[in-house]
């Protein structure tokens, strides 16, 4: 019998905890990072609606965030984590670097995706008389929709990998386990475990977006 | 009635202006199949953008059944392109949806009953020859099939009409036949005034009944077919008619002619319409003391109306030459003399 050096409840709170990170960040993010995106494109000089100033302002954002290591975001933004859920630590407080860390990636993500669609495809939308809300709802989500797919497939994975780091302000998750009960302990076998535990998240997921992207092109 | 007034617009690009348009004027009546033809760059697309205001003119104005679009708050202005339709070269139908949504796209913008919408689709679907390739998605459609979608769309709010940009360039010479068929009866059955851009003339001789040559950015000729192809006044329109309807004579019987010792003429002559059907040259020869050859021939219809361009070589003394293009005169030929 392997002593995994923890109870099995242990390491089912740690999976629960990664996949609620995960979820609820990506969640959260992809609505963010959509919106983001979406000015970016449209606000863009060639776009529907050019806008240098919001454009500028956007893309710096996007780019100072996207600097910063996720293990220093997290304990750098600790006072917005506590202004905005009441507490510094915990699997909750987790979330709010996470998003801050996820939005601006997606955001990028989702940028090229929409810069993939065929630029034709605005002027048939004007000339059918779309409005600039019709454009976006009716033509450049729509043909977008794949891409954007496998973005969010990608950017779940890069949030799989930085929750192992929430650990660091007591988020737990099965990184943390990972980190402290492996790895610290030297237990080589929980080790194993959770790195092939990992390893099956990331394909299930990144089989998920495939499929679904498939689907979404019509294939 | 669409009115294009002096409009002249430039474009800025690698900080360089570009002129596309200088001083364009043209007025197109309903149900007209007007051929804007030109090389590339030459502004026709440009033209054919500020019909539908996809482009705003610099100077002048368009005028649509009497109203200027520059007149019309943005609002409105989308409305009024909801009566035109549009038709592209590389198609731009929507990849990632079936052919299908592809058509009810401009009817769901338009709020339509999903009912409406699939009675609509299936009819239109039916009119271009597509019933069974609903659920086709574009990638699985050939070039011909993609642009009856397109045409479809582009019908789908019943507009008064049809701006076609390119819309046979990326197809081959049967798929570009039937495309243009379908559109010949779009214009007859629906009678909607159709606008098309081209580079190629066969297209313009195969369907339209007026014509707009463009070159750098004006209008350099324009008129209906049957007058523009029988007599081109300007160089580009002689080399672009000159494709379809050869009016030159072969170097070996140029040489020839230069060898010629006897009093003649070479004269050109169009014959059109009703003229055709007449025996000019065997009167001529009846009634008047000249030789005559014909040196080159060539025999085309336009518009259902024969138009026959031959270059006859008139010998005889100066007396008959001149009796010789009189008669032609009162025979309403046109005539022009060819210089070797």
């Amino acid at each position: 019998m392997i002593n995994w050096g923890v109870s099995p409840e242990q390491l089912v709170l740690s999976a629960e905890q990664t996949l609620y990170m995960v979820f609820v960040a990506l969640a959260i993010g992809t609505v963010l990072a959509l919106l983001i995106a979406v000015t970016l494109v449209v606000s863009r000089q060639q776009g529907l609606i050019p806008n240098r100033r919001i454009y500028v302002l956007l893309n710096s954002l996007v780019n100072t965030i996207r600097s910063v290591p996720f293990i220093i975001l997290l304990v750098f933004i600790l006072p917005l984590t506590k202004l905005i859920v009441g507490t510094r630590i915990g699997t909750t407080a987790a979330l709010v670097p996470l998003v801050v860390f996820i939005t601006p990636y997606l955001a990028r993500l989702f940028e090229n995706s929409f810069l993939e669609v065929n630029p034709g495809i605005f002027e048939t939308a004007k000339s059918m008389g779309a409005s600039y809300w019709e454009t976006i709802w009716y033509f450049l989500l729509p043909e977008a929709k794949a891409s954007l797919i496998l973005s969010v497939t990608t950017g779940t994975i890069g949030l799989l990998g930085a929750t192992a780091m929430a650990g660091a302000i007591g988020a737990g998750g099965v990184g943390d386990l990972a980190l402290t009960y492996g790895y610290e302990r030297m237990n080589f076998p929980l080790m194993l475990f959770t790195v092939i535990v990992l390893v099956v998240f990331v394909q299930l997921i990144q089989s998920a977006g495939n499929f679904f992207a498939a689907k979404a092109r019509g294939h | 009635m669409i009115k294009i007034s002096h409009v002249s617009k430039s474009f800025v690009s690698d900080a360089q202006k570009v002129k596309a348009l200088r001083d364009v004027s043209l007025t197109i009546e309903k149900g007209q199949i007007w051929g804007i033809i030109g090389f590339s760059g030459a502004g026709k697309s440009t033209l054919l953008r500020m019909v539908n205001a996809l482009e705003v003119p610099d100077q002048g104005f368009v005028e649509l059944d009497g109203r200027k679009l520059a007149d019309y708050p943005e609002k409105e202005l989308r409305s009024v392109r909801k009566r035109i339709g549009m038709i592209f070269q590389q198609f731009n139908l929507l990849e990632s949806r079936t052919v299908y949504e592809n058509i009810a796209i401009p009817l769901r913008l338009n709020h339509t009953p999903a009912e409406q919408i699939a009675a609509r689709v299936e009819e239109l679907l039916a009119f271009v020859e597509l019933e069974g390739r609903k659920d086709a998605y574009p990638w699985q459609l050939s070039g011909g099939q993609k642009q009856r979608v397109g045409i479809a769309r582009a019908l789908a709010t019943n507009p008064e009409i049809l701006l076609c940009d390119e819309a046979t360039s990326a197809l081959d010479p049967d798929t570009t036949e039937s495309i243009l068929q379908l559109l010949a009866q779009i214009n007859q059955k629906l009678g909607i005034t159709i606008i098309l851009v081209t580079h190629q003339i066969q297209v313009v001789q195969r369907i339209c009944n007026r014509v707009a040559v463009m070159e750098n950015g004006q209008i350099v000729e324009q008129g209906s077919v049957l007058d523009v192809f029988g007599n081109p006044q300007q160089p580009i329109t002689q080399r672009f008619v000159r494709t379809v309807i050869p009016d030159e004579l072969p170097e070996s019987l140029v040489a020839d002619l230069q060898q010629e010792k006897r009093e003649y003429k070479l004269l050109k002559l169009r014959f059109q319409g009703e003229v055709a059907k007449e025996n000019i040259l065997y009167n001529i020869n009846r009634r008047i003391p000249v030789e005559s050859s014909v040196l080159f021939a060539a025999v085309t219809e336009l518009q259902q109306v024969i138009l026959g361009i031959f270059i006859v070589k008139f010998i005889g003394p100066a007396k008959s030459l001149a009796a010789t293009t009189e008669y032609l005169d009162r025979h309403n030929v046109v005539w022009q003399e060819v210089a070797v």
